[in-house]
């Protein structure tokens, strides 16, 4: 099913509006994350973990879906398809594994603050950060975001079949 | 994402694509780049002694053993025990 063309533009709109400002939200968790891990001050680390736990389910997570299901609806939505080329299909899984992974991780998070209230400041000093979601989060949506403004050639299989029959 | 319908960009080499072409060389050269990068992860990880994967965080409640937050649980559940 083909979306009209000002429906289109909306959609387009709005994940690129989410994609770009999960990346940017993910920057903001990230900065956090190394003021905890750098910081031997309680109060810093602390205010660091419940800032990490605040983005991340107020505006990492609902970004983070936003940008899934809008790229899902202009792929399904428009003549690209979910699985006919290569970098669409690519940007799929690393999406997928990207929001997949936030939302296993994001319990993790809550959990640890709540923790860190029962502490005492010496232990939350040495509490760290959480670097590596955050960095490697990011490295893979920008991956996606590159791909999707160079859209790099190849058909995969199924849509060098298909695509003839839409020629017809 | 989808700005430009897929139609409208030909083929680099204006042939018909009827014809089944293989695998592009930069899904290969993606593929390798990105099977190295994991496996020099799980290999980093191994040799810090680093606790990460997904049973981390199936485990209830979330946390696995050797993590700062389950260091933390359990520090204060000895504390709460006494």
């Amino acid at each position: 099913m083909q979306m009209a063309p000002q429906m289109r533009k909306a959609a387009l709109a709005l994940h690129i509006c989410s994609s770009v400002g999960w990346i940017g939200a993910a920057a903001a968790y990230l900065a956090l994350a190394v003021a905890a891990q750098l910081s031997r001050q309680a109060s810093t680390v602390y205010t660091a973990w419940s800032g990490m736990e605040l983005i991340g389910w107020a505006v990492i997570v609902p970004l983070g879906c936003l940008a899934f299901l809008t790229g899902l609806l202009m792929s399904l939505g428009t003549s690209w398809g979910l699985v006919r080329h290569y970098w669409v299909l690519i940007a799929l899984v690393l999406t997928t594994l990207a929001l997949g992974v936030l939302l296993l991780h994001m319990p993790t998070v809550s959990q640890t603050t709540k923790l860190a209230r029962a502490m005492t400041d010496a232990e939350v000093a040495t509490l760290g950060g959480d670097i590596l979601h955050p960095a490697a989060g990011i490295g893979v949506l920008v991956v996606v975001a590159v791909m999707n403004i160079f859209k790099p050639r190849g058909l995969t299989g199924l849509g060098q079949r298909k695509r003839p029959q839409q020629e017809l | 994402m989808n700005d430009v319908e897929p139609g409208v960009q030909p083929e680099p080499n204006g042939r018909s694509t009827r014809r089944l072409a293989g695998i592009p060389r930069w899904v290969k050269v993606f593929v390798v780049v990105a099977a190295v990068v994991v496996l020099l992860m799980i290999l980093a990880m191994l040799v810090t002694g680093g606790q990460h994967g997904p049973g981390r965080h199936q485990s209830a409640p979330w946390l696995g053993e050797g993590t700062a937050a389950s260091r933390v649980a359990t520090d204060a559940d000895l504390r709460s025990a006494h």
